[in-house]
């Protein structure tokens, strides 16, 4: 029997760690619609069913007097506020509400609308829980948490078919999901972005090895099932339907055994398109956008990209401010920040890693699989395809979508370009570089629950 | 690993003590946040706003409030006494009234007299019951209890675990014991990661995945 790598096991246990303490640490619904997306979990826990009927309350009794108790709506990028800190206040809510309804919430808001795998997972973990509402929120999040460590797992087979079994690159490139704290952050609440962010880790390992070392058809099989699974747990990953095709197609024309390979691809299909019929949940409620006001068009769409990423000034560019401040730490609801020092050395650090990775990429162009590259290119284009179109689209109607934790799914990626760059490095220097790369990463993990508890709790 | 570790460690604990040498004041914050401005309060006019349950072992020696203007802050218990009484000075862009030593086991009232105009945000979560002259009103104010000193964050550590784990699962033990994971074991994994790596060509490792 295989073993799992000592390193790997580190970092998986590493990553498991700080995502709990980010679930333990945050208080309840200061992360990003936390309170929709546990609403959806707590009804389908209680129920069985799925919320969205415009007859019932958006929340339980049970939740609405729990999170008033808590004052968690008057923290919510708040911060002049504090969460409720009083140990009579919760004696009062224990004796006064604790035992109301769970299950008459299922009302619509803004998570309704989304597929309902990770609730389903989250809601595993709040029935096992038991005790009282926060016990329960937090089981839902450490449910979530729980799939960090698959994110590494990704993250370290996709830089070990990249790179050959190297494990100190394995090593740079899982170290980015483990440490890097957005991850964590988003992972250790309830959301379905923990769960998301390891499935499209593992569909970018598998599209690369699938297109390097050939589609048998049990591989067909499972990149379908885990690109199916991905859109069933966020209309994001729709985003990952023009790779997997590119790996379905090429390795098909590749194989020798098309018939079983698309027989498992064609199974796996029947089985994600039989569930999603299931559950009446297909697409989304995030990808379907209703906005208002100027109609889209692709001269709008151009002139929005132009806008986003040209500078016009230093302090004010949308590339710097929501994808750089927003994939390495804005936590609570955005509103818990560094100062802009810290994130100038993160540009630094991504500047460093992208300029060294793509300078590692030319030098070996020569043995660089043009599929691999088209695949991993379209995955990228996808994702940023579709945030841009999205936020082009509701910022006709002026509503702000953009987040830099959108970008986080390609966490694997920013692993691979983390090692590609370490390649760089003259062997006898890499251990140094590596232990380098770790102590920085650590040091902005710990820097950013220093942060939390000031924001929370000081 | 031992040296990796070293690194690690020091880096962790050196940042955590930066980052944890913040000043806080803070014992409660009791109110709504400084949304719009609620109330012009003229003299002969009394706002006050309670329940407040303090936090136990909360001592409070001034009150902080967005406000401008001359105000009076006086804190009563739920039988009226008076626990404490200041007026306002500013401070940056609050006003803070010193009101002496106040730790009531029972929940107190905050009321403000004088003239001045002051910013809190509509009740819509509140539970507290906010008055203007005895005539309940539909906002609340925004009101931070304080001490008269500042303590580092690292000395307020235990009040902070304490604070964290009211609302949520676990006891102040939990916290503890992650951040002593954070600090200590994180490193070490870490240390074992990158040294591990280094090792990992050897013949005795060819049965792990990849």
């Amino acid at each position: 029997m295989r073993r799992v790598p000592a390193p790997l096991a580190a970092l998986m246990t590493t990553a498991l760690l700080l995502a709990v303490t980010w679930a333990a640490f945050t208080p309840a619904f200061q992360a990003p619609d936390e309170q929709s997306h546990f609403a959806y979990t707590q009804f389908f826990a209680e129920t069985g069913d799925l919320p969205g009927d415009p007859g019932k309350p958006i929340y339980s009794s049970e939740h609405i007097h729990a999170a008033q108790a808590a004052g968690s709506d008057y923290v919510m990028a708040q911060p002049f506020m504090r969460p409720e800190w009083s140990e009579r206040r919760l004696r009062v809510w224990q004796d006064g509400h604790a035992r109301e309804p769970r299950d008459d919430g299922g009302g619509p808001h803004s998570a309704a609308g989304y597929p309902p795998a990770s609730y389903a997972w989250e809601a595993i973990g709040y029935r096992l829980a038991g005790g009282d509402f926060f016990d329960r929120l937090t089981a839902a999040r450490i449910f979530s948490a729980l799939w960090l460590p698959v994110t590494v797992l990704g993250a370290w087979l996709l830089a070990g078919e990249l790179f050959g079994r190297r494990r100190e690159l394995q090593v740079a490139a899982a170290a980015v999901p483990a440490l890097l704290p957005m991850f964590a952050f988003v992972s250790g609440s309830v959301s379905p972005d923990g769960m998301m962010y390891a499935l499209w880790s593992l569909v970018l390992w598998l599209g690369v090895k699938a297109l390097r070392t050939g589609l048998t058809p049990a591989r067909a099989f499972v990149l379908v099932a885990l690109v199916g699974a991905a859109c069933l747990t966020k209309a994001t990953s729709y985003a990952l339907l023009a790779p997997a095709a590119l790996v379905l197609g090429v390795g098909l024309w590749r194989s020798s055994r098309r018939l079983p390979v698309a027989g498992a691809a064609v199974a796996a299909i029947a089985v994600w398109v039989a569930l999603a019929a299931l559950v009446g949940r297909a697409v989304g409620g995030d990808i379907v956008v209703s906005a208002t006001g100027t109609r889209p068009g692709v001269r709008g769409f151009g002139s929005y990209l132009w806008d986003f990423y040209v500078p016009r000034s230093l302090d004010d560019y949308p590339p710097f401010d929501t994808f750089l401040v927003g994939s390495w730490a804005a936590f609570g609801w955005l509103e818990v920040r560094f100062d802009r020092g810290l994130y100038l050395l993160a540009a630094a650090a991504v500047l460093l890693v992208l300029g060294g990775a793509g300078f590692a990429l030319w030098r070996t162009r020569s043995r660089v699989d043009p599929w691999t590259a088209a695949f991993v290119a379209l995955a990228v284009l996808a994702l940023l395809g579709g945030l841009h179109w999205t936020d082009y689209r509701l910022s006709l109607s002026e509503q702000p979508f953009m987040q830099g934790r959108y970008l986080l799914p390609v966490g694997a990626l920013m692993g691979a370009a983390a090692a590609g760059a370490l390649t760089l490095v003259p062997a006898v220097r890499r251990s140094t570089a590596l232990t380098a790369g770790l102590a920085f990463l650590f040091a902005v993990h710990v820097a950013s629950i220093g942060l939390l508890l000031d924001r929370f709790y000081a | 690993m031992r040296r990796t570790f070293a690194i690690l460690f020091v880096v962790g604990v050196a940042v955590a003590l930066a980052s944890l040498l913040r000043q806080t004041r803070l014992e409660y914050v009791a109110g709504a946040p400084p949304q719009l401005r609620v109330v012009d309060l003229r003299p002969g006019q009394q706002l006050c706003q309670g329940p407040i349950d303090l936090p136990e072992g909360a001592r409070v020696e001034r009150v902080s409030l967005r406000a401008t203007g001359a105000l009076t802050i006086t804190v009563r218990d739920d039988r009226d006494a008076v626990l404490g009484r200041g007026s306002t000075r500013a401070a940056g862009g609050d006003l803070i009234a010193p009101v002496g030593a106040v730790a009531s086991p029972r929940p107190v009232r905050v009321c403000v007299e004088g003239e001045g105009s002051l910013w809190g945000a509509p009740a819509t979560a509140s539970s507290f019951a906010t008055t203007l002259d005895g005539t309940d009103v539909i906002y609340d104010l925004a009101l931070r209890l304080e001490r008269s000193h500042s303590t580092r964050l690292i000395a307020a550590l235990p009040r902070v675990s304490a604070r964290a784990a009211v609302f949520n699962a676990g006891g102040p033990w939990l916290y503890a014991l992650l951040g002593l994971a954070l600090l200590a074991g994180v490193p070490a994994l870490l240390a074992y990661a990158a040294t591990r790596s280094t090792q990992s060509h050897s013949p005795e490792h060819s049965d792990e995945t990849s």
